[in-house]
């Protein structure tokens, strides 16, 4: 049994962050999840979880820019972050590499099953 | 001699007489001049012979001792020498003591004169030589002479005969000759008048007749009669123009048949020309014609309006540059690729609907469907219908742009049902009955089907949008392969298929997207796996040099119906043996990855043996 995380899931799509709650929650992690960059960045500010996994496309603020601002505070990022996005093009995926993301997954290319192994690689 | 050909018939007429008399003329003359000569010569001999052989006898018949004897007898004297010799005259001098001279008859001499006579006896006491030719004498007159001296006697004579009795006897000749010369002179007056009235006089109307028929007046006739040849030619000619001046009546009737004809061909033909440009500016299509050459012969309204010049200011010019075409990059299209150049060189219809046109303000999309014009079998021209395809573009355009986005927004919900699906069927939302099992595989096999059809229609989207990126890279496209493998594992498993990867070393890497790249193979693989029949086999062959690489997808199977092959490639296009079996496709696949090797500057194609196998390729260039 591997120990309990702290997981930042930042994902408008409820059915979407359902799912993930329950799969980690079912692991035994602890998992807050955010609407938005604007609502993670506030929760962050007095947080720190142990992984973050963020969608792309999301409403008040985008992935990109909330993992501009929240490197951009610290520097670099010191969280392994796991991207999950409807964006497949390299375009995208390199953009967010070039924040010191662990993982871009298209989401509609994995299961849930697979998001979890991934991510646990990184706890 | 040239200036005598240019002379009128008249006055050569007139040159050739006066030639034809001074000839004789001259030679009468010098025949009378040396007729003169030699009489005078004659004389002068024939007196020198006579004085000499009588001055002895006159002196001894006379018997004269002395010169006064010869004062005395004088008379008698000149009846002697008068029965010797009936020529000349003789005349007696003696010389005195003192040297003066006495000439013995000097009867009507003239004094002052004497001396001519004196000196010529003084020549004849000194030299003893006779003087030559004629000379004056005392009456001056012209003579010859003759003398004799005897110094003995202190006497000589002297012989003399006037210039007027040797040449009277010529007169008679020389008066003959002039009377001669004068009807002569008379004779060719007439002749030369004879022959201006008879010859050159006809001659010079029937001239005049000739050149007014060379101005085209038939009417004059000549008035010249005759039987003789000018009598003829004057005939002929009359003749002649009567002749012209019926044959011209009668051309003159054909011609204005034919005209009458011609003029109502032209009518007809006007009638069709109005037609035709009534036929051609009703084309709402823009239409322009060249000639062989590729220059414009021919539009209609619609290009003008198209394009704002007028056929007038286009005509003749190269098409090149009255429809000049760029690429959707902007990049001028050069002649070799000119649609309507090309519908003339290859000898076949050209149809494009890529290339954009050079409007009055901007470039629009235009679709050109060129062909060559032949005539007989050889290309005559070329004619371009031209249609401004900006709405059709537009339209095509939304329609992607809405696919684009329909289809992204799609993978959102997509997404959540392959989660939940997956979910369901692996129990963890509690066990399932065997039913409910078989029903939640194919509702996520749907999904997945969705979700791939999704992705294909976003590919599509992106290319056809231009937004498609291409970021190349180093990709080494055996470890791609094999990952594409890796990733339908389950799918090879399960329809137990051999797949081999022959030569995975030919190609050590490639400068390309990897995404642009992937989504090929992986689209030929993918349908490799999907057509091949269970237990069938697949062989994926790598093979290249320094400057391209190839990849080959074979498998066993039904193949491609040959009526089919040539639209395999097609946008939704999918082969009709598949859609029977049931085998689910978008039929996208294959036209990407056309769309996406070309865009990478290189091609696909395949190879196939119905019922036998299938082979597609695509060939990539390495930098």
């Amino acid at each position: 049994m591997p120990k309990s995380s702290s997981v930042l899931i930042v994902e408008d799509d409820h059915f979407l962050s359902d799912i993930y709650k329950m799969s980690f929650t079912q692991k035994g992690h602890n998992v807050q999840v955010c609407g938005n960059g604007k609502e993670a960045l506030v929760w962050l500010s007095s947080n720190k979880p142990d992984i973050i996994l963020t969608d792309l496309m999301m409403p008040d603020m985008n992935g990109f820019d909330f993992l501009k601002a929240y490197t951009g505070e610290k520097g670099k990022l010191d969280v392994p972050v796991i991207v999950l996005s409807n964006l497949g093009q390299a375009s995208d995926k390199a953009q967010c590499e070039a924040f010191g993301i662990k993982e871009y997954l298209v989401k509609t290319e994995v299961d849930i099953d697979t998001i979890l192994e991934k991510a646990e690689n990184y706890l | 001699m040239s200036s005598f050909r240019n002379l009128s018939l008249a006055k050569q007429l007139g040159l050739f007489f006066a030639l034809v008399f001074l000839i004789p003329t001259i030679v009468m003359g010098s025949f009378f001049y040396l007729m003169v000569q030699n009489t005078v010569k004659q004389n002068e001999t024939e007196l020198h012979y006579i004085s000499k052989l009588q001055a002895n006898k006159v002196l001894s018949v006379l018997n004269i001792k002395d010169t006064s004897e010869i004062q005395k007898n004088l008379s008698e004297i000149q009846r002697a020498f008068e029965t010797l010799s009936k020529t000349g005259r003789m005349r007696f001098f003696n010389v005195n003591e003192d040297g003066s001279i006495r000439v013995s008859d000097t009867f009507g001499a003239q004094p002052t004169k004497r001396g001519n006579l004196l000196h010529a006896i003084r020549q004849i006491l000194h030299t003893d030589e006779q003087i030559k030719g004629f000379v004056k004498d005392d009456f001056d007159q012209d003579v010859l002479l003759s003398m004799r001296y005897f110094p003995e006697k202190s006497m000589g004579f002297i012989l003399q005969k006037n210039k007027s009795e040797i040449i009277a006897p010529l007169f008679g000749f020389r008066d003959i000759f002039l009377a001669t010369v004068g009807l002569v002179v008379i004779f060719l007056i007439f002749l030369i008048l004879f022959a201006v009235q008879f010859i050159t006089d006809p001659i010079q109307e029937i001239t005049e007749v000739a050149k007014r028929i060379e101005r085209g007046d038939f009417q004059k006739q000549s008035s010249v009669r005759g039987k003789n040849e000018i009598g003829t030619l004057a005939h002929a000619f009359n003749t002649m123009s009567r002749e012209l001046i019926a044959s011209n009546q009668l051309l003159d009737g054909r011609v204005k048949e034919k005209t009458a004809k011609l003029q109502n061909a032209l009518q007809i033909v006007h009638a069709q020309k109005i037609q035709d440009e009534a036929l051609l500016s009703s084309i709402s299509e823009g239409m322009i014609a060249t000639d062989h050459d590729g220059r414009v012969l021919v539009a209609n309204r619609a290009a003008e309006n198209m394009f704002g010049w007028s056929l007038k200011e286009v005509m003749g010019k190269p098409i090149g540059s009255v429809l000049s075409l760029q690429d959707a990059k902007g990049t001028p299209v050069a002649d070799a690729e000119h649609p309507g150049l090309r519908a003339l060189k290859q000898e076949q219809k050209i149809r494009t609907t890529e290339l954009l046109a050079t409007g009055q303000n901007s470039a629009f999309p235009i679709e050109i469907s060129a062909a060559p014009i032949i005539l007989k079998g050889t290309v005559f021209g070329s004619i371009l219908i031209l249609t401004d395809i900006t709405r059709e573009k537009e339209i095509d355009r939304m329609k992607t742009e809405f696919i684009g986005i329909a289809s992204h927004q799609l993978r959102g919900p997509l997404a959540s049902l392959k989660w939940y699906g997956d979910w369901f069927a692996k129990g963890k939302a509690g066990k399932l009955v065997k039913t409910q099992k078989e029903f939640i595989d194919k509702m996520n096999i749907s999904t997945n089907t969705m979700i791939s059809l999704v992705d294909d229609f976003l590919n599509v989207s992106r290319i056809e949008q231009g937004s498609m990126k291409n970021e190349p890279v180093d990709v080494v496209i055996s470890e791609l392969v094999t990952n594409i493998l890796s990733l339908s594992e389950h799918n090879i498993q399960e329809k137990q298929l051999g797949v081999q990867v022959e030569n995975a070393s030919a190609i050590k890497s490639i400068h390309a997207d990897p995404d642009m790249i992937r989504e090929i193979l992986a689209n030929f693989i993918s349908n490799a796996i999907k057509y091949t029949p269970v237990s069938g086999s697949i062989v994926i062959r790598l093979s290249g040099d320094e400057r391209k690489m190839c990849v080959e997808v074979e498998n066993t199977g039904d193949g491609i119906p040959v009526s089919e092959q040539s639209k395999i490639f097609s946008k939704f296009y999918r082969a009709s043996n598949m859609v029977k079996q049931g085998i689910k496709g978008t039929g996208l696949g294959l036209y990407t990855a056309k769309c996406l090797a070309e865009s990478m500057g290189g091609s696909v194609g395949f190879e196939s043996v119905e019922h036998q196998s299938t082979k597609f390729w695509v060939h990539l260039p390495i930098v």
